[in-house]
Order: structure tokens, then sequence, then C-alpha cells
């Protein structure tokens, strides 16, 4: 137990008792719902194609694993290749408007307007114009989550602190110096937080993506959630339960990196 | 402005008349306004080489922004910048009314001054450390922005944080994680990493317990002589500037006065002992201070 080691560096490390707590309250809140839920079922008698109870639940996911785990990795590698492709082009993007007022003024307001078509109906047009594939997916899971990036990234990277920008003209620093050592640390607090919103929706993008692309090559999440809402209720929920788990672990996973990776030196509040 | 012009006369001659240095810096007639408020008006000044000078005055007389106008950070109204730098280009409105004076003019050199001037360090108010560098990236930085080599950077960095009494551990942390005296030495430290020949410093140490800023007052002192600085610093409290300065310049805020000029006085300050501790317990030190005092109090009256 490095107990002692970490107080030391950190005052907020909560006590051995509340870090149980914080592990197995959330876990019995659980267990509590899946006895009453199941308890409903059997004793109100509800249909499964109504609701289906967490043991048929179960059952589904024993009986569909394998078509269940391909759709999870497809829609797994959608969403993933999404959300690099937002943060990648959200970021290039916001330098580009960060870098005069009049650019912003330029084209800040197609980029909200981008943000307010409405993803449902510009699928189906993405798919006739790019096919029934892979990157179609990627590109609506991209459309769906760059636009928090764009906003985010391009906030912070024109909020220089300005005593910060002096130190810089001081040393005669040239416009990509003030770019690549104060304007990207700066902003990097603001494209975490983007970023954390774009990988839940990049999830949302790919489950929108999988549905309208159908069976092309192989069906993804979103795709089997249709598929089996009228055959396989169990199916349908293991299904929902597996797209929110991933949503959770690319939301979970990309605070953890942006930790590490970006903001080691904050105080780590995110 | 490519060539110096030749000075005349300064507005306000050094205190100590024929010095034996030549200028440091040299400053004629400058205006600084924001919109309609006039911040600086008729400056004239002349810091000859090595001279500690300390710019000492109420809370909005200007003294802060003629120290950013001597750093390049702001520009004057006619646009005169230190060595012309900058073209005169802007700011046209706040001279109008005085449109007859003399042109104005600011220089900073140094001996075999190189081309852009003399090296400037500059500290700030606050540290203004970056937090997402360590220490030792934070001094390190205007190296960096110089383009000068990873090795010749590391031995400048190492000399720097010696000679603020930082050890090499402090340079692995987190600013965050310093308390705000060592904050202030890591910020001094990145000033003086570039070898400045011109040290310019706005209120370094406001933010410091008493007892600390005494302690880096003595130290700033002592680093002036050895490393042969031209120092100007820019303070509120009279038995700092007292303690520091060869020379003090009086600023008197244009707020009431809306003709007069910002330099109301030109006070050397001379003692017959070193800058050290002991001297705030001398006679003639406390005696300083009290006239120092009194002159600011019937500037401000």
């Amino acid at each position: 137990m490095t107990q002692t080691a970490r107080s030391t560096t950190r005052g907020r490390v909560p006590a051995p008792a509340s870090r149980i707590l914080a592990v197995l309250g959330p876990i019995l809140v659980l267990c509590a719902v899946l006895v009453g839920w199941q308890a409903l079922v059997w004793l109100r008698d509800i249909p499964k194609f109504i609701l289906p109870g967490p043991l048929e639940i179960l059952r589904s996911v024993q009986a569909d694993g394998a078509r269940l785990q391909a759709a999870t990795w497809r829609t797994v590698a959608e969403a993933g290749s999404g959300l690099g492709v937002s943060l990648l082009v959200g970021f290039l993007l916001a330098s580009l408007l960060s870098q005069a007022k009049w650019i912003r003024a330029s084209f800040m307001p197609y980029v909200l307007i981008f943000q307010t078509v409405p993803i449902i109906g510009v699928a189906p047009l993405l798919i006739t114009w790019f096919g029934n594939t892979f990157s179609t997916v990627v590109l609506i899971s991209s459309f769906i989550s760059i636009f928090p990036v764009i906003s985010n990234t391009t906030t912070g990277l024109i909020s220089v602190d300005a005593a910060h920008l002096d130190l810089f003209r001081l040393n005669r620093a040239t416009r990509w110096q003030i770019y690549w050592y104060l304007q990207v640390p700066t902003s990097l607090p603001l494209f975490a937080a983007g970023a954390r919103i774009a990988a839940a929706a990049s999830v949302l993008g790919a489950c929108v993506g999988d549905y309208f692309v159908g069976s092309g090559q192989q069906e993804g999440l979103g795709f089997l959630v249709f598929q089996a809402k009228d055959r396989d209720a169990g199916l349908m929920f293991a299904t929902l339960l597996v797209l929110t788990i991933i949503g959770f672990l690319f939301f979970s996973l990309t605070t953890a990196i942006c930790r590490v990776a970006l903001l080691r030196w904050e105080d780590q509040r995110l | 402005m490519q060539s110096p012009r030749p000075i005349d006369s300064p507005a306000s001659v050094p205190a100590d008349g024929a010095h034996a240095n030549p200028a440091a810096i040299v400053a004629r007639n400058l205006h600084k306004s924001y919109g309609d408020q006039t911040v600086l008006r008729r400056i004239g000044l002349e810091i000859p080489q090595g001279q500690f000078v300390c710019f000492l005055g109420a809370s909005g007389c200007g003294k802060s922004t003629l120290l950013r106008l001597l750093a390049g950070l702001e520009t004057p109204d006619d646009g005169a910048a230190p060595n012309g730098v900058r073209p005169a280009a802007m700011g046209s409105g706040g001279v109008g009314s005085l449109g007859a004076d003399e042109p104005s003019d600011l220089r900073l050199e140094s001996p075999g001054t190189e081309v852009g001037g003399p090296r400037l360090g500059f500290v700030f108010q606050q540290a203004n450390l970056l937090p997402w560098r360590t220490v030792y990236r934070n001094i390190e930085l205007p190296l960096r922005l110089q383009g000068v080599t990873a090795a010749q950077r590391r031995a400048a960095v190492t000399r720097a944080l010696a000679q603020v009494g930082l050890n090499e551990r402090d340079g692995e942390k987190w600013p965050r994680m310093l308390s705000g005296g060592m904050q202030m030495r890591a910020s001094l430290a990145r000033a003086l990493v570039t070898a400045p020949q011109i040290m310019l410093l706005d209120e370094p140490f406001s933010a410091l317990d008493e007892v600390l800023r005494q302690r880096l007052g003595e130290e700033l002192r002592q680093w002036h002589q050895q490393l042969g600085w031209t120092t100007v610093f820019v303070t509120h409290h009279v038995s700092e500037a007292v303690f520091l300065a060869d020379r003090i310049l009086l600023f008197r805020s244009l707020a009431q006065a809306p003709e007069a000029e910002s330099l109301v006085a030109d006070l050397p300050i001379q003692f017959n002992q070193p800058r050290q501790a002991e001297l705030r317990e001398s006679r003639e030190y406390v005696e300083t201070v009290i006239q120092v005092t009194k002159r600011l109090r019937e500037v401000q009256a």
C-alpha cells in the first residue's frame, strides 16, 4: 500500500474506506436493479418481446455471441476511426480558424450551420455518394463528432494569456513559434474537453451509420439493434447494453489519455 | 528610423551630472495615451550603462507603461519604438495637441551591440511561467525561441538555475509545485538566461512577503553589479526603491494634472556602505526613505 507516498503528492486522496465504497456502491446498485427487473418480469408476467428480463438477455448473448461480437468490433472500429478523423481534422480546422479574426468571421457561421444539419437526413445522401462501406460510416461518425472539437479548440487557441504572449513577443518569437509553443498548449485543456464530448458522439454516429448502411458488407451494432427489434428482444437489449458500454469506454478512455498525455501539468480536475 | 539621431538635450538631465558611462537608454519626448486618456506625457530620460534606476509612483501613473515602451511591448503615440524596430505607423490620435513638440525618440544601446539592439531581460509582475513546461523548460524557452543549440541551452539554463539559487531537481518540477518565491526565482532565471545587457523589472516582488522581497532585492542588486546590467525596476514601495536604486525617477498620475509632465523628479541615491541587508538599519538609509516618501507625498498631493 503506497498510501503515504500518494497522500504527500496529492491532498485529495480519499480514505481507503471511501475508495472501497466508490467501487462497491455502484455494483450493489446494479445488482439491485437487475434483481428488481427480473422480479418485475416474472411477477407481472411481461411478454419478452416487450421487456425481456436480464436472464433472457443473457440467454440471447450466449445464443448469438459470435454475431454480437463481430458487430461490436465493427462498430468500435468505425467509431474509433470516426473519432480519430474528427480529432485530427477538427484540430487542423481550428488551427486555421485561430489564425485571423477575418477567417473566423468568414467561416464560423458555416461551421455552426454545418453543426445544425440533421445527420439522419444527410446519412442516406452520404451513402448514395460513397456507397455502403466502412468509410461511409466513419464519415458519418466524424460528421457528428467534429463540432465540439472545432469549437472548443478554436476557443482554446485564441484564449492565450496576454502576459504569456508578451513573453513571446519579448523574445521575438515567430508566428509559428507562438502557435506551437503557446497557442497549442493553451488550447489543450479545452481540446481535451471537446475530445471527451466527441468520443461519446462518435459512437452515436457509428450507430447511426450502421443503421443506414445495413449489412452491405458486414453489420455493425446499429444495424443489429434494428434487425433484432422484432425478432429477438433479448438480443436487442444486449446490443443496446454493448453500445452503452462502448460509449462509456470511449469517454473514459479519452479522458484518461487526455489526463496522462496532455495535461500532466494541470491540477487534473478534468 | 534607420540611423540614430544625435541627442541634443534630454528633457530630464541625469542626476549624477557628467557620468562617465555612455547612455544605455535614451528617451525623448515620449507620449502614450489610450483613447482619450493620456498615460505618459513628455517623457525624457537618459540612463547610463550600469545604472540601477527605479521608477517610483502611485498605481496608474504610467511607470509600468514606460517600462513596456522600453521593452518594445507598447508603441508610443507617434510610433517610435526602440531602435526603430517597428515602423512608425501606429496611434496617431494622442499627440495632436502637442504636434509642435520636438520629435520623439527612444533608443536602447550597449557596447558591441549587434543588429536588433542590446539583449533585454524582462521580469513580469507575476512569475508568468508557462504551466505546461517544467521549470527547466520555462527557463530554456527564450533560448529555444532564439534558435540556440541544445548544448548551449543546457549550459545556460544550468548556470541560470544556480545563479538564482534553484537546484536541478527544482528544474524538473512543474511551476505549480513551487512556492511563490521560488516561482519568482524561476522567472528571474528565465530573464537572465539570455545574458541580458539591460534588465527591466515590472514590480516583480510585489506579491511576495516582506522578508522574501528584501532578500530577493539584495540578491538582485548583487546580480546587477556582477553581471553588469543596466537595470530599470518599477515599484511603488519607497523603501524598496531606495535600497535598490542609484537613481529614483518619480512619476505623477496625469488624471488630476491634465497638462503636466509624467516625470516630476530625478533623485540620485548614494550611500557610503554597500547595498546589503545591513544598509536597511543605517541612519542614512532611513533618512533617505523619509525624504523620498515626503517628496512622493508632495507629488501626489
